[in-house]
């Protein structure tokens, strides 16, 4: 079993929908986004680069975990708090990492956040999910594939908000899975390929 | 001697009061964040455990090598100063950046052994107990219990373990998430900056020691030391021109981006700081302008450390445009904030009162006489 998402950067509007339904599940502290949308194109959300009317380019780019088959930040962690589990995804023993963000310096792509105090909320109470992991102050989290929905037979949050129905899950090992259907025929990338990494993240072209 | 003693307790104080700010409010009153995750305490630890590493190695050569025999009566506070104030120094910058020091005890429940923070703690740990080994051998010899070939193995113990500096450079060398860290030379880059720092700190040292009648200092020695620093400092500009010109001639890609930073772009100023740095240490030292010269010397180190951990930290490998708390385009420089700048302070005042009461109290035991 391979768990990994799909997700089709064709269908991909830019909405942040998935970032903020992530962010609502989660119940993720202020400044705190394990989901983001960025912008390929020009130096600010949302626009382009290159001069109108021609060359103009504009590609919208979901970047979570990548959940990588070689994770780097799994070796890197001194106590072992990140870990691989056996579905294959990369996750965080809460209560044992010790806040030294090893793991945010070795991973390529800034998925990685620290709780620089102690988690502060919008609201005055939990929001989303009942067993969505619990935050503390000083340590490190990151996208989990929503491992508590998971567990349930649920798909991770950012799927189901997606308004483009841009993102697809499943078991890369298993032909059927919505996730390897996705990508038959289609041309397919993953982010900064080159570092061996083997993330579990492809994006459709 | 009161006075400094004063100032420095002052200061070790400011930074009692800026790191308990930090407990109360979190580190988010540092200027470090989710693409600054490592600022000012770990370019503080670099510098203390390059102390520590360089003492070592100096103090065993002084040993092993009969052409260094003049270093000989004063490897005691060579190895008090160098070694053990360094690791309190690396040990407390280490501690103040930890979010959870408590959880430090999981490093032995469950290390993970691929992990180059294990390998840090484990070589800081040798530092610990082989500057102890140093210093009981050295007792010994001052004891009349041991004689100079007595010392030898201890010697190639203190050099072996002070090169393994060079391993505590793999917590960045090894990153495929930063290709400016990721090369050959750094780990030399981390061994010539260990012994700049150490023999600046000691020059200084030696130097304060024979002008307040301490011990005798011969000048030659102390000048000594000055040229190798000096040495070392044109190798480390050596080895900087050659990363700009890659960056330069190959103007594309991961590393050059990072070059093109410091030398051009938002970087620049601190990068252009850290060669005046260098170069006018390292005339300085040539010129037997000792003070001066080690000043220089360690502001060069600390801008070297400073500006490798701010020059790929903010240049991200996705450096596309994103929501406000990840926009990498608008990344700027790293400059600690107030509290971070005052609990470093405190930090290395805490190392200098503990060398300062240490060869106080005990200075019978570190005064120099004529080791055999």
């Amino acid at each position: 079993m391979y768990m990994g998402m799909v997700i089709d950067l064709k269908k991909c509007i830019g909405c942040h929908s998935c970032a903020v339904a992530c962010k609502l599940n989660n119940n993720l502290p202020d400044g705190m986004w394990w989901n983001r949308i960025l912008t390929k194109g020009g130096e600010t959300m949302d626009t382009a680069s290159g001069t109108y009317p021609d060359k103009l380019n504009l590609m919208h780019l979901p970047v979570n975990c990548q959940h990588c088959e070689d994770a780097p930040c799994v070796k890197a962690c001194p106590v072992g708090a990140s870990y691989k589990a056996d579905d294959g995804t990369v996750q965080i023993d809460y209560d044992k990492c010790i806040g030294c963000r090893m793991c945010m310096a070795a991973c390529p792509y800034d998925a990685r956040s620290f709780n620089w105090k102690e988690p502060e909320y919008p609201v005055d109470h939990a929001v989303g999910e009942a067993d969505a992991p619990k935050h503390q102050g000083h340590i490190v989290e990151k996208c989990t594939f929503c491992k508590n929905r998971r567990e349930r037979g649920e798909v991770p949050a950012c799927m189901e908000l997606c308004l483009g129905r841009a993102r697809y899950w499943g078991d890369l090992d298993d032909p059927e899975s919505d996730a390897a259907k996705a990508m038959r025929g289609r041309k397919t990338m993953r982010l900064l390929e080159e570092k061996g990494t083997k993330p579990s993240v492809y994006y459709l072209l | 001697m009161k006075k400094t003693l004063a100032a420095l307790i002052v200061l070790a104080l400011v930074g009692g009061f800026s790191w308990l700010l930090q407990l109360v409010y979190g580190a988010g009153i540092t200027n470090m964040n989710n693409f600054v995750p490592w600022g000012l305490y770990i370019v503080g630890f670099m510098i203390f455990t390059g102390v520590a590493a360089g003492s070592l190695m100096l103090a065993g050569a002084a040993w092993l090598f009969d052409s260094l025999a003049g270093y000989r009566p004063y490897t005691k506070i060579i190895t008090f100063l160098g070694v053990f104030c360094g690791l309190v120094g690396a040990g407390l910058f280490i501690f103040v950046d930890l979010g959870n020091p408590q959880r430090g005890i999981y490093m032995l429940l469950s290390p993970n052994l691929s992990s180059p923070q294990v390998w840090d703690a484990g070589i800081l740990s040798l530092y610990g107990l082989t500057g102890s080994l140093l210093m009981y051998k050295l007792w010994m010899v001052s004891q009349g219990k041991a004689v100079a070939a007595d010392m030898k193995n201890i010697s190639r113990l203190a050099i072996g373990a002070g090169l393994l500096v060079i391993v505590t450079s793999f917590a960045f060398v090894l990153l495929v998430s930063s290709p400016a860290w990721n090369n050959p030379g750094e780990p030399v880059s981390f061994l010539f900056a260990a012994v700049i720092a150490a023999l600046a700190v000691l020059m200084l040292a030696l130097s304060h020691l024979q002008k307040v009648a301490y011990c005798a200092v011969p000048e030659p020695l102390v000048s000594r030391m000055g040229y190798v620093a000096s040495l070392l400092l044109a190798l480390e500009l050596i080895f900087l021109v050659g990363e700009a010109c890659i960056g330069f001639y190959a103007p594309y890609g991961e590393e050059a981006e990072t070059v093109f930073w410091q030398l051009t772009g938002k970087g620049a100023a601190f990068y252009w700081a850290e060669i005046l740095a260098i170069l006018m240490g390292c005339m300085a030292l040539a010129r037997s302008k000792v003070k001066a010269g080690s000043w220089l010397a360690l502001l060069a180190v600390f801008l070297i450390k400073y500006n490798l951990l701010q020059s790929q930290q903010l240049n991200p490998l996705l450096p596309f445009a994103g929501p406000s708390v990840y926009n990498p385009p608008a990344l700027g420089v790293y400059i600690p904030s107030l509290p971070e700048v005052g609990t470093a302070l405190g930090i290395v005042a805490v190392a200098c009162i503990m060398g300062i009461i240490g060869l106080a109290k005990f200075k019978s035991f570190f005064a120099p006489r004529e080791e055999v």
